[in-house]
């Protein structure tokens, strides 16, 4: 069944309110860090991407799961959906944490633990992508991109860890008592914002990937 | 099982005797890098031993792709993999036939390129050799299932040369970290580190591999 997007103007409509909240909460609520100064708020956006980064890529491994042991198109649909848009969050993560590291840490990039295995969960799922691009027409490349699905997310813990026999020099952002109440409250509207818009971008792009398998299962009928 | 793979490894092993098409290809290319190497990199200070084991593991994963990414090229040519599990052979069993094939080769190319690093970069490997080896043929457990898991993927696409590299460098390199790094301790005279990831590794992927492979080759 291809789902509905009727009646998702109103949804659209309160996530781009969530959005500007968020926004607004960023640049005018919460108070400005005393050593980072201004460029320590793009964090609250780096942070809630790396929560949509890791939702959305556990949830890819999920489905292509569902999709191995059952075959089930929209399972397959799902799980694609699901890893396209952690990818996006996974790209924004590295340019957010790029563009807070330049003023902070003084350079663009450094080779710690965290920077690293983002890096590789990056060039994990850019093979996803590119063999969902060229074989992603096939039920072959389906089953080869659910398992590397799988196969990558569950990479990500060895590949921290073997990563962290470097010394690291990431930030532990949050620590015990370590958050003022209005930089954390901005954080979770923010963390909550980014997640919404991920939601929303998996079930458009779900809805886009359901109707181009009924449109490759009508060309094939139209062929026959 | 235990007969079926013992006589697929074997059919390999003979395959490769007669044909000799991987093993050679690749130890040349070994030879090959290492040479290049040594144009790259000044060998004569004691800064070397800090990049020695990074270069060994370069080459080791370039000259075993070589070899991994063509693991079941003969049998997509002839379609027999397709008649091996209509004979009631498993995947899994087509597996670990497979990988142990591959551990075998890729083994032998990293036994081979010490004797070459000792030469070429003076690295004093005698004492060292049975610790080296060991890190060599745990990396190689992992390489193998892994490497004979992403072939086996791309084995009926024309771009899996080009594939092949892209997909399965990112995923191995949790593997060749703690590699370099246990290597580097041997040659330092340190404790060797990182042993346990690379088990880890080993065991995880090999389950995978284990548990995913027949929905790769029966589709």
């Amino acid at each position: 069944m291809i789902p509905s997007i009727k009646g998702s103007n109103l949804l659209l409509g309160l996530l781009a309110l969530l959005l500007v909240t968020a926004m607004a909460l960023v640049f005018f609520f919460a108070p400005e860090e005393k050593t980072q100064g201004v460029v320590q708020k793009i964090l609250y956006l780096h942070l809630a991407a790396v929560a949509a980064m890791y939702i959305c890529l556990f949830l890819g491994l999920l489905f292509a799961a569902i999709f191995l042991a059952s075959k089930q198109a929209w399972s397959d649909a799902l799980s694609v959906a699901s890893v396209e848009v952690g990818y996006l969050f996974t790209t924004a993560v590295l340019l957010t944490g790029s563009i807070w590291a330049k003023p902070v840490w003084g350079t663009w990039w450094t080779w710690d633990a965290r920077l690293t295995t983002t890096l590789l969960i990056w060039l994990i799922f850019s093979a996803y992508m590119l063999l969902r691009y060229h074989f992603g027409h096939l039920h072959s490349g389906k089953v080869w991109c659910a398992i590397l699905a799988i196969l990558g997310f569950l990479d990500v813990p060895l590949i921290h860890y073997s990563v962290r026999l470097f010394r690291g020099i990431h930030p532990r952002v949050i620590t015990a008592g370590g958050i003022a109440t209005p930089m954390l409250w901005t954080l979770l509207v923010t963390i909550v914002a980014l997640l919404a818009l991920a939601a929303c971008l998996v079930y458009l792009r779900y809805a886009v990937e359901m109707l181009r398998q009924r449109l490759q299962q009508f060309m094939l009928m139209q062929e026959e | 099982m235990k007969v079926c793979g013992w006589a697929l490894f074997k059919k390999d092993l003979l395959v490769e005797l007669r044909t000799q098409e991987s093993l050679w290809i690749s130890l040349l290319f070994a030879l090959l890098l290492t040479v290049i190497g040594s144009f790259c990199f000044p060998t004569t200070n004691n800064l070397a031993q800090l990049w020695i084991p990074g270069l060994y593991w370069l080459i080791y994963i370039f000259a075993s792709t070589i070899i991994l990414t063509n693991a079941f090229r003969q049998e997509q040519s002839e379609g027999s993999l397709q008649a091996f599990l209509l004979a009631g052979v498993s995947a899994e069993t087509l597996l670990l036939s497979k990988a142990l094939y591959q551990w075998l080769l890729i083994s032998m190319i990293g036994l081979i390129l010490w004797p070459l690093f000792a030469v070429f970069y003076q690295v004093p490997i005698a004492a060292k050799l049975p610790r080296l080896i060991l890190i060599l043929l745990l990396t190689g457990i992992g390489f193998a299932l892994l490497g004979t898991f992403c072939a086996a993927m791309l084995r009926a696409s024309p771009l899996r040369q080009i594939f092949m590299p892209l997909v399965f460098f990112p995923l191995i390199l949790p593997l060749v970290i703690p590699a370099i790094y246990a290597t580097q301790s041997v040659l330092a005279d340190q404790p060797v580190r990182g042993l346990e990831v690379i088990l880890s590794f080993d065991l995880l992927f090999g389950a995978l591999a284990y548990m995913l492979f027949a929905h790769l080759v029966e589709g």
